[in-house]
């Protein structure tokens, strides 16, 4: 049962990769429309100490925007949770916020912030923090009563309560946010690259497309994917270690 | 009998409104408790115990009369020990950490607490389960657990609310005995709400029992005549049940 939750996505994936590289030889495509799995590894290793550098500075505004993205998630998440008025008045900019697209303030960012690492750490956050936000206040909001209760009747303080009592609470539903924002926030701070930089994958995928070297196009997403995957797994193992204690709890009706 | 009561309820009122409809749950209920006294009250299920407790934790207030705990008329948040009657240990925390939780709340030496819990924790044969997280133990230790907790919180007035409810009839005599012995060691008033007689009759130094709804105090014994330690099978103490039982079911009409 385990061995084939693991053979079978690992034999659908070489006989798609398999598939790639027959109908690119049969049908002679060339390497600037589409290269052959084979040529975009060679390619991969070939230019890793490149590729290697620019993945270094994305990988630095992918944590950055995570760190920011997820302590302004929990932050506000927090806030809204200790404020029904606040909660009101906020949720539908929280909710309006997310339908603008942020390729549309990209630009805008790279105005205000420059060409550096701000314009990508901002985008990566924005995009992530919302994921965070959301699932952490369904966390807090999810503290049984009955606890709230009996911590009141103890007389703690909201910083007791908050620390000992509504943040473990949360803490699975904050961990299901940080592993969307993870991923989300690849995405983020990519587009910012495309949008304005010097360095980055982002920047190494547009550089290369222009040069129609779609090898190294692939090769930089290849990175991008392992980078993502790398993030979300690490989550998952913080997860494991942090909340053994969830994974067996059946919370009382 | 001589000292002065240390929690006074004077003729406590408490109506609720659930969806507009009139809910008169206790009716001018009065009782105090001397210090180191065990008091019980009895009633039928859903007369109003539980909000009786509610009320002089402090987690809801009176419409009318008063509740005065230690002498004081503010406040009662953090003034006695709850004991909840579902079970509410943190499962992010081991039994231990749970135990000296209300008095890490309360600011105590976690030390001390921690030595006087594995004492405790050897009193009621948890030992060997420090270490062990709720999911771990069964739904006896837990709330033996829970026990610990409340003895451990530093607080003289327990209220206990049918803590040993959920459990089978052998575990809940062998607890009831445990639970008397630590409280003669710890010389705490507890006030217990249950709905069993035997543990009424067995633990209490006085009882009341409540009428069905709205709950008023109907009569009201003093156990001087059962010297401690019980017995169960005694025959004093076999009349005394069965004269509650005939009040209680009297009462129910």
């Amino acid at each position: 049962m385990t061995a084939r939750r693991f053979v079978l996505p690992v034999l659908l994936f070489l006989a798609a990769v398999a598939l790639w590289e027959i109908a690119v030889r049969a049908f002679a495509v060339p390497a600037y429309i589409l290269p052959a799995p084979t040529r975009v590894v060679a390619t991969f290793f070939r230019h890793f100490p490149l590729l290697l550098g620019h993945a270094g500075v994305t990988l630095a505004e992918i944590l950055l925007g995570l760190l920011l993205g997820g302590a302004g998630g929990l932050g506000l998440a927090i806030l809204l949770y200790s404020s029904t008025a606040l909660r009101q008045a906020l949720q539908p900019f929280l909710i309006a916020s997310q339908m603008m697209p942020v390729f549309a303030i990209a630009p805008l960012l790279i105005v205000w912030l420059g060409y550096g690492l701000g314009p990508k750490v901002a985008v990566a956050a924005l995009i992530g923090f919302f994921p965070v936000a959301v699932n952490t206040l369904d966390g807090l909001c999810a503290t049984p009563q009955d606890r709230i209760d009996l911590f009141r009747t103890m007389g703690a303080s909201p910083g007791q309560m908050l620390r000992k009592l509504l943040f473990p609470t949360a803490l699975p539903s904050l961990f299901s946010g940080l592993k969307v924002a993870a991923t989300l926030s690849v995405v983020g701070a990519t587009i910012g690259e495309w949008v304005g930089a010097r360095r980055g994958l982002g920047y190494l995928m547009l550089q290369s497309n222009a040069r129609l070297r779609v090898d190294l196009v692939f090769a930089a997403i290849l990175m991008l994917t392992t980078i993502g995957l790398s993030l979300f797994a690490g989550f998952r193992i913080i997860e494991r270690r942090v909340l053994h204690w969830a994974i067996h709890h059946r919370p009382p009706e | 009998m001589t000292s002065p009561p240390v929690l006074r309820v004077e003729s406590v009122s408490k109506t609720f409104d659930v969806r507009g409809v009139r809910l008169d749950v206790l009716d001018r209920v009065s009782l105090c408790a001397s210090d180191g006294e065990w008091v019980t009250v009895i009633g039928p299920s859903g007369c109003g115990k539980t909000t009786l407790l509610r009320i002089i934790a402090g987690l809801l207030e009176p419409d009318a009369g008063s509740t005065i705990v230690r002498g004081a008329r503010g406040s009662r948040l953090g003034a006695t020990a709850l004991l909840p009657q579902h079970e509410t240990l943190l499962p992010w925390r081991t039994a231990i950490d749970n135990a000296v939780l209300a008095s890490e709340i309360a600011g105590l030496p976690r030390s001390r607490a921690l030595g006087e819990a594995t004492r405790l924790f050897e009193q009621f044969g948890l030992s060997g389960f420090e270490r062990s997280y709720p999911w771990q133990l069964s739904g006896g230790m837990r709330q033996r657990v829970a026990l610990v907790r409340t003895f451990l919180s530093g607080r003289s007035i327990l209220l206990l609310d049918e803590p040993l409810g959920a459990l089978d009839p052998l575990t809940r005599a062998s607890l009831q005995d445990w639970l008397l012995t630590v409280w003669s060691g710890l010389r705490k008033t507890v006030l217990l709400v249950t709905h069993d007689v035997e543990e009424a009759a067995y633990v209490s130094d006085r009882l009341l029992a409540l009428t069905a709804r709205p709950a008023a105090v109907q009569t009201e014994w003093t156990f001087n005549d059962l010297p401690r330690p019980r017995s169960r099978t005694e025959l004093t103490f076999m009349r005394r049940r069965a004269e509650v039982l005939d009040v209680l079911l009297g009462g129910m009409g």
